[in-house]
Order: C-alpha cells, then structure tokens, then sequence
C-alpha cells in the first residue's frame, strides 16, 4: 500500500468521532503507523474501547482500500489530512478538526482571508439580494466566502463571489462528486474549476441532512469570520453559530425589520453582541481594526500540533488569479423625476406592480414603461410575476 | 297498410330527418320495430301501445312492422314516440293520409298519451325546415325552443288526442302564452364592486376584448374567484349566428328550460375541479357536449386549476388550437364547437403563500410545490395569453367606498375594441387578435423600428419563445386596439410583456 492509501483509509474510517480519530493519529504520527499498529498497541492509545479497537482492525482491508483510492483519483477528487502540510491552517486549529478533507479546486484558498456566511435555505428576497451584494463585494477586496452550497442564502453567497470573479469555498454533506442541491448545478461546476469543493465524506457518499450539522463545524472552523444574513429564530444557522463560538470564530449579522420573523435569529444575535452588517466598507474597517487578518500568521508561527512532519501527496492544478475585478460598481445614475419617484418605491422586499401603482398614483401604461425602463438599467429586476425588487 | 310519417334524429349537436314507417298486415299478431335502434327507441314499442290503448285506440291484431329510415343511422333518444304513434294509426287507417304531408312529429309519449318534452328540439326543428318541412309538432313544454326557428309553423300538443284532433279535424290547439324569459343575467356580479386592483382589471379587460386565455396566480381571498365572476358583466352582446350556435348546445344537452328566446347571454361555465376528462371534453357512448362546448362563444372559468386531475386539463390542449373538438366513440365521430376563453385561477404553491407579502407563513417545500406546478404542464401554460399575478387585498382596499368603474363602462370599451377587430378581420376566417395566425402577424401586427429593438431585447433578456414572442403581440395588439391607437406602440409592447405568460422559472429563481 502507497502513502496516500493509508491516509484514504483513516480519513474515510467513519467509526470514530473526529476527536478520537485524532487523538489516535497524534499517538501513533502518521495513518501508516496507525495501519500497522498492532491490536496490543492500539490497547495502549487512551480511551479506546475494545469494540472501537476491533473496529478500526476490522477495516483493514487492503484490496478494498486500494481499490477506493484508485476511484478516489479517478474522479478527480484530491485528499488533504492532518498529516499533510496543506490540511487548512485553521482548520488545524479547531482541536475536533476532521482527520481528513476530500476536496476538489484550490485548496490553497482556504488559507486566505476567509469570510463564512450562513442563513435560512428558504431565505427572503432581501436576504438574498444582500447576501449577493455583501459576497460581491467582499470577494472583490480578495475574501474568500465560504458557505454550504444550500438553497437561499448559501446559493446566493456562492453566486455573489463568482459574479465577482472571487474565490469561494462550498463545503458540501456528501462525496465531493454529489451536486446537492441540484439546481445548484451550475455553482457546484463554477466553484469546482475556480473554486474549491471540500468535504468530510469520502467520494461515494450520498449527501443526507444528518450530514449537513457537522458540515457547518468545518464552514466555522475554515473561517475568520461567520456572517449570519437571515435567520429565523430557530434556525439551523444558529448551530454554526454555536461551533463558531465553540472554535472562537467572529460573529456577524445582518439586521432586518423587528417585524420579519426571517430576521428574528439575526437580531437576536445583535443583541447578544454579534457584530452588525450595514455595509462592506465598515465591515472592512472592523475587520482590520480587530487584526482578524493577522490569524493566520500567528497559526504559521505557533508551534505544529502534531510531532509528524506531514508530507505533501497529489498535485494540485491550479487555477489562475482571476484579476479581472469589475472597476464601476457604484451606482452611479441619473434618472427623470417620475423615474427616481417609481425607483425610490422599491424596496430590497419584493413589490407587486399594483402596490407601486397605488402609491405613485401613475397611470399604469407610463408605470409599466417607467418599471420596463428601470428593468432594463439593472435597478430592479422582477422577482416573481409581477413582482419586483431592488438590484442597487 | 304502409304509412310513413317524418321524425328527427339527433347526432352530435346536428339533427337529421328520419322517416318512420309503419306497415300493418296479415301474419303472427306481434308489433316489431326495427333500424338501428338504441334501447330507448325500443323501448318506445311499450309506451306507445298504452299510450295508444289509453288514448281510445286498440291495436288490431296483425303483425305490425315499423321502420326507421335510414337504417344505417344509430337512432338515439325518446322523440319517435310520437311519430311511431301516428304512423300507425295512420297504418291502421285512422289518420288521413294528406293531412301527413309537410309535417314532423316531435315527443315522448307517457303511458297515458300525454306529450312529453324532450331535449334537442332546436336543432331537430331546424333539420326539418332544411328539409322543407312546414309544420311541427312538438311536445307543449318545447313550443318556445321551436319558435325560434323563424318561418316554421309550430303546433304545440300536450296529449296524443290534440294530436288526432289536429289532423283530422284541423282543431288547432291551444299555444302556450308568452313566458317572460329571465332577464339578461344580472348575477349581481360588477367590477364596481371590486375595490382596487387596476393592474387586474386592465387585465380582465385586454383578455376580454381579444379573448386571449388568461390565468390569475395569487394567494387565496385574494379575490381571482370573484374577479372571475364578473368577467361575464363586461363580456359583449352576441350576433344572432352566434345565439343560435350556442343555443343549439344548450337546446342538445336539455338545458335550454322554458325561455322563449335564444340565449343570448354569453354563456360562463366554471365546472369544479372533480370534473372527468369526459365530462369537460364531452363523451359518454353516445356523445354528448362537454363543458368547453357549453362554454362556446363564452367563457370556461377553471379555479384552482392544478387540483384538476392532470389527464382531465390536458385534454384542452387541442381544444384551445382548434376551436373545436372531436369524440370518436362507438356510435360514430362528434364534433363539438369549443370555442371558448379560458380563464383559470391558481395559487402559486400547496398553501398558496408563496412569493406573496406573506411569503414567511409558505412552509412549502421545493418538493411539494414542483409537485404542485408538475400537474399543469408548460404547453398548457404556454397557451395561456395572459397571466397576472392577484395581490391580497389590502385593508384600505377594503374599507375604501370610493368609486369604482363599473362594469357597463368597461363593457363599451370592450364592444369598441371588438368592433375594431371586427372589420379588420372582414376577410379572415377568424374574429379577434387571439386568433390571429402567425403567419398573418407582420400584416395585421407591423412593428416600428423602436418597437422592433424592444422585442428584440425582450426575446433575449426573457428567453421567449417563439409561441410567447407571438402571444406578447397579439396582446399588445388588443391593448393598441382598446387605446384606440392604429399602430402598436412601445407602451402597448410593454404592458403586454408584463402580462406575459408563465413560466415555472419564477418558481426556479426564488427556490435557488
């Protein structure tokens, strides 16, 4: 058996939690020495019961283990563990880190300034707008935004940073070779060819919900800081919120009306001290002012967990620095009277063509050409029929 | 003896000249009908021997023989009885022959000789004036269906012994008085009663006036159900060719009661949603109209309609192209005029909240609206011209008594955009800017320079289709049409666009 295959093997060996798995390869140095240890060895490792030991000898079977690293290659999926040096850098950090990461894409960009943002699946209009515009621009002063690849805001956040060109993370509940959701087809193939697709799963494991918790521990752990952008207030999110907390992550949320039960979680961590989102550039300024971007120096210079020298396998193609930022992004318009009146109607919540007609009192062919006009300028765009929300 | 007296049947919604003979003769007592006959004509041997029986006649005892020509026609329904009757009597040589000339006898007879009514007498009645037939005789209850065929002298009988008398005395019988007909449907349904919802009503007024099909897509008491109501209020009048074509179906289906005019109110049907595909298509073993055929020249309302059965809305498809419809089953091939405007009313999701203002109360899963969606199929919503999505009505909507524009007004815009179209499609075989062909768009529909790049934007940025970049202009050419404007311009191009039809991408984007 090659190196590589011993890494396969303890990083998909799922009887174990991840701590242990852990604690098990810091005593032995490396997956090769775990492999090889025998059954009296292993009764030495502290806290193993003898069905946790005939379990992990009872997966000891060369021809199969072999034969998923070949599939594991074939597929184009890359394994990264604690014993290698590129394991992300904070990863590393969180002491219940998984032992190993299948990933596909750059996984050098874990280790930049990564940003987290998490949020309801069925998530509202403005959630999604503003998840879009924070992950734009945020991407776009060189974050890399990290998230689920879910429905609703985890989409948007995804989408947000490619529009931008950016650099982001998807971190997924099965085998990295499983689009789950499948609408979001089109994310999953961008962020697997400019991005980076990671998981805890070995490659053949379908995603399941029961999945998705532990996938939130790794989005925190990967990040400086997690941003909540729309949560209800008993929400999933707030589970990653609470490893965040455990890992000691940064909170942000976005705050949204006292009325809006999608925005009910987010403002209840405002009021617990989360930090607030209004807009990128105060963001940035707290960012830097708190040194969170200092993170990842001090991680280099702290002293390596582990006493094994973790060795480098696979090669990695990367992708080029896409450097085509776009320069104009403010919204730099002017428009007629009765245009900005039709404008300033809109909000970042979805508005129907009718309510809009109420309250300008305009008659609706010259509404109809105002809203057709604005569509066209990219100010609005038509949410659901006959609905339509703000882009800027 | 041989006798032959003249009789109607029905076919479809068409009725066609049966002539029914009768021969009495020497041979083995026994009364034999024959000619294709359905179980209820059979059965006509029973009634009208104690009908007969009843009436003072005893039938002679000989071998009796009657005939219903031409016999390669299935004969259908219980209007021979009347004519089986007479043609034996006159067989027997109770009746004079001359007074048979020129006549068609109409009715079900009761064991007591009464008449009774039957349904189909308009188009029977005008099968025999095709067939120059002078007179008449139909049951007394049917006398102001046939009175609608101008030039036919109707004679009314309510009891087999009118009958006798009539021929061989000449005793004219009594004729019903006049009924007044029902008043010209005032359901008490009028857009004045709708608070608000301009965007809606210009809508029902664009779909109304080119009879574009129209679906409503809103949360529930939004009011799609009530806006549908009133649709008929603003409909316009019917042309007499028109009355006759729909009081025909009705006059078919026995649905025509005791009116003494055409109906002449366009007819609006709104079936429930447990209806079967042969109930809206029409069917049974001998077929019979549908629900779209009684909505012809009038309008379908289908609510909630993706709790129709998915079998049961597709059929309209065809339908919807075709302006009519065609049911072949065992006794032969119908075919029903269907063509009618449909109008349906969904929600956009099982519980109907979503992508509404109550967007947060929609618990529906992704899995559970595309099952919701997967039951109208895209070709049927492709076919819909116009589509508008119903807010809930606001409270200030509500308690808002102000003045609204009532139906009549809207009424007289609609006649005027209808009489437009009208002359336009002089030399066409179809009538309103719904129908119009794509090949006769460039000439009836020609777009300026400016409006041209707008569509051709649209068709970009939208992802229209082809059948959808058709049904935008057609609209907008009823929206020009309704201003009173020669040619279409850009803000009638616009506001077409924004009734454009659906699409199941809405629903894609706001799951994603």
């Amino acid at each position: 058996m090659n190196e590589l295959s011993y890494e396969y093997w303890w990083a998909a060996y799922y009887g174990l939690t991840d701590l242990k798995k852990r604690l098990v390869f810091e005593h032995f140095g490396s997956a090769r020495g775990i492999y090889e240890a025998s059954k009296t060895a292993l009764q030495g490792v502290e806290g193993l019961s003898a069905a946790q030991i005939q379990g992990i000898l009872d997966s000891r079977c060369e021809a199969r283990i072999l034969k998923d690293t070949q599939t594991m290659v074939e597929k184009d999926i890359y394994l990264t563990t604690l014993g290698m040096t590129d394991y992300p850098l904070r990863l590393r950090g969180v002491v219940d880190a998984p032992y190993g990461l299948f990933y596909r894409g750059d996984l050098s960009i874990a280790n930049g300034k990564t940003i987290a943002m998490v949020g309801a699946r069925r998530a509202s209009n403005y959630g999604k707008t503003m998840s879009m515009h924070f992950a734009r621009s945020l991407a776009e002063e060189g974050a890399v935004i990290v998230s689920g690849m879910a429905r609703g805001i985890d989409g948007a956040a995804h989408r947000g940073a490619l529009s931008a060109g950016g650099k982001t993370i998807a971190v997924l509940g099965g085998g990295v070779e499983y689009c789950y959701p499948r609408e979001n087809r089109d994310i999953y193939e961008q962020i697997g060819t400019k991005g980076l697709l990671i998981s805890q799963y070995c490659p053949g494991t379908q995603p399941i919900a029961r999945f998705f918790p532990a996938r939130n521990r790794i989005i925190s752990g990967l990040s400086d800081v997690v941003m909540v952008m729309e949560a209800k207030e008993k929400s999933g999110s707030l589970i990653t919120v609470d490893f965040a907390l455990e890992q000691g992550r940064d909170i942000y949320a976005m705050p949204g009306r006292i009325t809006d039960v999608m925005s009910t979680g987010c403002n209840n961590l405002i009021r617990q001290g989360a930090g607030i989102l209004q807009n990128p550039e105060t963001f940035w300024q707290e960012y830097r002012e708190s040194g969170l971007g200092t993170y990842i120096e001090e991680m280099e210079n702290m002293p390596k967990l582990t006493h094994y020298e973790p060795e480098k396998a696979g090669i990695i193609s990367k992708t080029e620095d896409q450097k085509d930022k776009k320069s104009d992004n403010s919204p730099e318009f002017s428009l007629e009277k009765e245009d900005s009146m039709v404008y300033s109607c809109f909000d970042f919540y979805a508005r129907s063509i009718q309510d809009v007609a109420d309250e300008t009192g305009l008659d609706l062919l010259k509404l109809i050409s105002i809203v057709m006009r604005l569509c066209e300028l990219g100010l609005i765009r038509e949410s659901f029929k006959n609905q339509y929300i703000r882009c800027k | 003896m041989y006798k032959a007296v003249m009789s109607t049947n029905l076919r479809g919604i068409d009725s066609s000249i049966v002539r029914v003979e009768a021969d009495i003769s020497e041979g083995m007592p026994m009364f034999e009908l024959v000619g294709f006959l359905s179980s209820e004509v059979r059965e006509a041997r029973d009634r009208v021997r104690t009908a007969l029986r009843n009436s003072g006649y005893v039938l002679p005892i000989k071998r009796i023989t009657v005939n219903l020509s031409p016999a390669n026609i299935k004969k259908n329904g219980s209007g021979f009885d009347l004519a089986i009757a007479i043609a034996v009597l006159a067989a027997n040589g109770e009746i004079h022959p001359k007074a048979l000339e020129q006549k068609v006898f109409i009715g079900e007879l009761g064991l007591n000789g009464e008449v009774h009514p039957i349904s189909g007498i308009l188009p029977m009645v005008l099968a025999a004036r095709d067939a120059n037939m002078t007179r008449v005789i139909l049951p007394w209850d049917n006398y102001g269906e046939g009175m609608l065929v101008p030039g036919m002298d109707i004679v009314p009988v309510a009891h087999l012994s009118d009958v006798i008398a009539y021929l061989n005395d000449g005793i004219e019988p009594l004729k019903p008085e006049a009924v007044e007909g029902e008043l010209p449907g005032d359901n008490g349904n009028d857009f004045a009663y709708i608070q608000g919802q301009a965007f809606l009503r210009k809508a029902c007024e664009i779909a109304v006036s080119g009879m574009h099909n129209f679906l409503m897509i809103g949360p529930p008491g939004a009011g799609k159900s009530m806006i549908a109501k009133c649709i008929p209020s603003i409909l316009p009048p019917m042309t007499m060719e028109e009355q006759l074509e729909v009081s025909k179906i009705y006059s078919v289906c026995g649905l025509f009661g005791q009116r003494q005019s055409l109906i002449n109110q366009r007819p609006f049907r709104a079936p429930h949603h447990t209806i079967s595909a042969n109930g809206l298509a029409g069917g049974g073993q001998t077929p019979h109209p549908g629900e779209i055929s009684l909505a012809h020249r009038g309008v379908l309302f289908l609510d909630e309609l993706p709790e129709f059965r998915r079998e049961t809305i597709e059929i309209m498809r065809q339908p919807l192209e075709d302006k009519q419809i065609h049911v072949s089953r065992v006794n032969g091939d119908f075919t029903f005029p269907a063509n009618f405007m449909l109008v349906a009313a969904m929600n956009p999701c099982p519980c109907g909240y979503f992508a509404s203002e109550d967007a947060a109360r929609c618990h529906c899963t992704k899995p559970q609206i595309d099952r919701y969606l997967s039951r109208i199929s895209q070709p049927l919503l492709d076919r819909m011209d116009i589509c508008v999505s119903v807010e809930k009505v606001r409270y200030n909507d509500i308690v808002n008594t102000s003045a609204n524009e009532p139906s009549a007004e809207i009424r007289k815009r609609v006649v005027l955009a209808q009489q437009i179209q009208q002359t336009r499609f002089a030399k066409e075989p179809y009538q309103f800017n719904s129908q119009i062909p794509a090949r006769d768009i460039p000439k009836y529909c020609p777009l300026g320079e400016q409006e041209q790049a707008f569509m051709k934007q649209q068709f970009d940025s939208l992802g229209l289709t082809a059948r959808t970049y058709h049904k935008v202009i057609r609209v907008a050419r009823t929206i020009a049409d309704l201003e009173g404007a020669v040619t279409i311009g850009l803000p009638h191009l616009m506001l077409a666009t924004t009734y454009k039809s659906m699409d199941k991408k809405y629903w894609e984007v706001e799951l994603q």
